[in-house]
């Protein structure tokens, strides 16, 4: 991962304005290019390099052992590049190669999910970090959870069912974990400082 | 492009945007065929009120000379008679002769009763309050002095009560008045009267079906003087008094005796928004007031996200609240994904393919709508039906007006005039560089 100056000289400019934004108090601003402008950043600077690389073979890897628990037979190519994220399905018409890439990691929900954590105003540093540390695990573990379902899907309904395995089941029940740490990062800890700050307030 | 790609690239990624509308998407369905099965009926097809109750008026007011003569005039006319009527002014310490001119509209009535109590400091909640205590109506009204009555409105709300004795209180169906303005804030304003519409004669329609009104406007509600003096009356720590009022009295009314309800029929109009940037003042105290009330009534949105969705106030904040986090950042990672490697046409097609969803959502809104209006009311709708187009458009601006006050909640204190961004931007600047400059 080698940064360019240009791209140096632009976050540099992107950390004096967002540090503009907050002294200005402008909330609102504030966060969208704080949160905002990080989540493109990592992004942009992550993919195609090792970490992406490593979180999807790493996401393989995971799904592949909790699959040999239930009884899922799959298989991982470590030693050749291009199929280095392939994982393959055993069923009754054979092997399905499915390939953990940018979609299935999980990099961009991680990414997002830190974007909005850091740059939520008035969340104390321990609290962000604790949940910070919790939700970007339950991330990763529900979307392995995800993924496991997918292979599930398609290991007992064939290579037909890939759309309904991957658009519907899989992404359905990754959304409502999902939702639920946001909920729990954003919606129960504003909830709380709102009703503490009203008692003091009385 | 296949559609299968489309579609994979539009629930896979647009999931973060396209869930919150599938979600308006279900409640205009659900909306749709509740305003379809509850009854329209037409005033002539009703029965006169054989009794008529006196009602107490409480209009709190604050420097509103602009606007206060026009409220008075409309409860002037009334259909409902107006010996029965007791309008009770409330001065949050006015300098501007709104008092004055309270009384002076009293020397003019020989059979409405007018008084005035004048309070010594500001504040919408304490000022009611003060009301409540000296009203003398069997039936307690609140009116914004910015907002006017149609003639039929306390005749039809009072009917309403007199119908059906478990009404513990209602809202009145809120207009926006036409009102001249050039450019976009013309469009705005349609887009605002239209939004009217749908909330007050869909949204709340449908919620009054299943006794779970969310908000008693502010502007112009209706309640049983004993339900309302057996509540908590207005509340003065938060910025939503209308709202937490309805919790108090939703509630009360739990045990499934009490009802609260719209009464689409009783109509006031209210001023349409100024600007821009009275737009975003307005949505962020919204938002923020929904915060406000929802941390101070933990059992409608309980400590865990399971029980939060069982509750129809739970879920209405995972809507508001929790789903708009993620859409925050999606709005801009979306096309972005186009620098990540997706084809433009991919992303340029889910994004029109989203404007296409939200569009048909609209449409759901108008078929639900127009049936729930009456014939002459009719030309509410067909005024502004160019709007509908746009909607998703102003839907948009106003969520992240919304947003503002979510954050807001949580760094400022509780205000009621609060400072647009770009304000604050450039007093900001002139602040850095007046220090700069020493």
């Amino acid at each position: 991962m080698s940064i360019s100056l240009g791209l140096s000289l632009f976050l540099v400019a992107w950390t004096g304005f967002v540090a503009f934004l907050r002294y200005a108090r402008a909330w609102l601003l504030y966060f969208i290019a704080g949160a905002v402008g990080f989540t493109l950043a990592v992004v942009y600077l992550v993919r195609g390099t090792a970490i992406e690389y490593g979180l999807e073979s790493l996401t393989a890897l995971h799904v592949h052992q909790v699959a040999s628990l239930v009884g899922i037979p799959t298989r991982i190519f470590t030693s050749a590049k291009e199929i280095l994220l392939v994982m393959i399905i055993s069923q009754d018409v054979g092997w399905t190669a499915m390939t953990i890439d940018i979609e299935c990691s999980g990099l961009l929900e991680l990414t997002v999910f830190m974007g909005l954590l850091l740059f939520f105003p008035k969340m104390p540093v321990l609290r962000k970090l604790v949940i910070g540390v919790l939700g970007l695990l339950a991330t990763y573990v529900f979307n392995l959870i995800r993924v496991m379902a997918i292979a599930a899907v398609l290991h007992w309904g064939g290579k037909n069912a890939i759309f309904i395995a991957h658009t519907i089941v899989g992404r359905g029940i990754f959304f409502v974990c999902i939702v639920a740490i946001y909920w729990f990062a954003f919606t129960r800890g504003s909830l709380q400082l709102v009703a503490d700050n009203m008692k003091e307030a009385q | 492009m296949s559609l299968e790609q489309l579609l994979n690239f539009f629930l896979n990624w647009g999931i973060w945007i396209f869930v919150p509308l599938l979600l308006d998407g279900l409640t205009a369905f659900k909306y749709m065929i509740d305003a379809w099965r509850s009854p329209v009926l037409s005033a002539e097809a009703r029965q006169p009120l054989g009794y008529l109750p006196r009602v107490t008026i409480l209009i709190p007011f604050r420097n509103s000379a602009h606007s206060l003569p026009r409220c008075l005039a409309s409860l002037a006319a009334q259909t409902y008679p107006l010996s029965h009527i007791h309008i009770v002014g409330l001065d949050n310490d006015s300098s501007d002769g709104s008092g004055r001119m309270l009384l002076d509209f009293q020397t003019t009535q020989d059979q409405l009763t007018v008084s005035l109590i004048t309070l010594d400091r500001p504040g919408k909640a304490t000022a009611l309050n003060a009301g409540i205590h000296v009203a003398d109506g069997e039936y307690v009204s609140n009116i914004d002095a910015d907002t006017s009555l149609h003639p039929d409105a306390v005749y039809e709300m009072v009917r309403a009560f007199e119908e059906d004795p478990r009404i513990l209180a209602a809202t009145g169906a809120i207009e926006v008045e036409t009102a001249e303005a050039g450019g976009v804030m013309a469009t705005v304003r349609a887009c605002e009267r239209m939004e009217y519409l749908f909330a007050f004669r869909v949204g709340r329609i449908a919620q009054s079906e299943a006794n779970t009104l969310y908000t008693l406007a502010g502007a112009f509600s209706f309640f049983r003087r004993d339900a309302l003096l057996q509540s908590f009356m207005y509340d003065t720590t938060t910025v939503a008094e209308d709202m937490k009022l309805t919790f108090d009295l939703r509630q009360k009314a739990a045990g499934g005796v009490g009802r609260l309800i719209c009464v689409p029929h009783a109509r006031a109009i209210v001023e349409p928004i100024q600007s821009w940037a009275g737009l975003y003042a307005q949505r962020a105290r919204w938002q923020r007031g929904q915060v406000e009330v929802s941390a101070l009534f933990p059992e409608y949105n309980p400590m865990s996200f399971w029980e939060t969705l069982k509750s129809f106030s739970g879920r209405i904040l995972v809507a508001d609240h929790t789903l708009a986090f993620p859409r925050l950042t999606w709005t801009f990672l979306l096309p972005f994904l186009f620098v990540l490697g997706y084809s433009l046409p991919l992303v340029a097609s889910a994004m029109a393919a989203m404007y296409a969803a939200y569009f048909g959502i609209e449409i759901l809104f108008c078929a639900a709508l127009y049936r729930h209006l009456r014939h002459d009311e009719r030309q509410l709708f067909w005024r502004d039906w160019w709007v509908i187009p746009l909607m998703p458009i102003y839907r948009y601006v106003v969520y992240w007006f919304r947003f503002a006050g979510i954050l807001q909640t949580v760094t400022e204190p509780a205000q009621w005039r609060i400072q647009d961004p770009f304000t604050q931007v450039k007093e900001a600047a002139s602040r850095l560089l007046s220090h700069v400059r020493r």
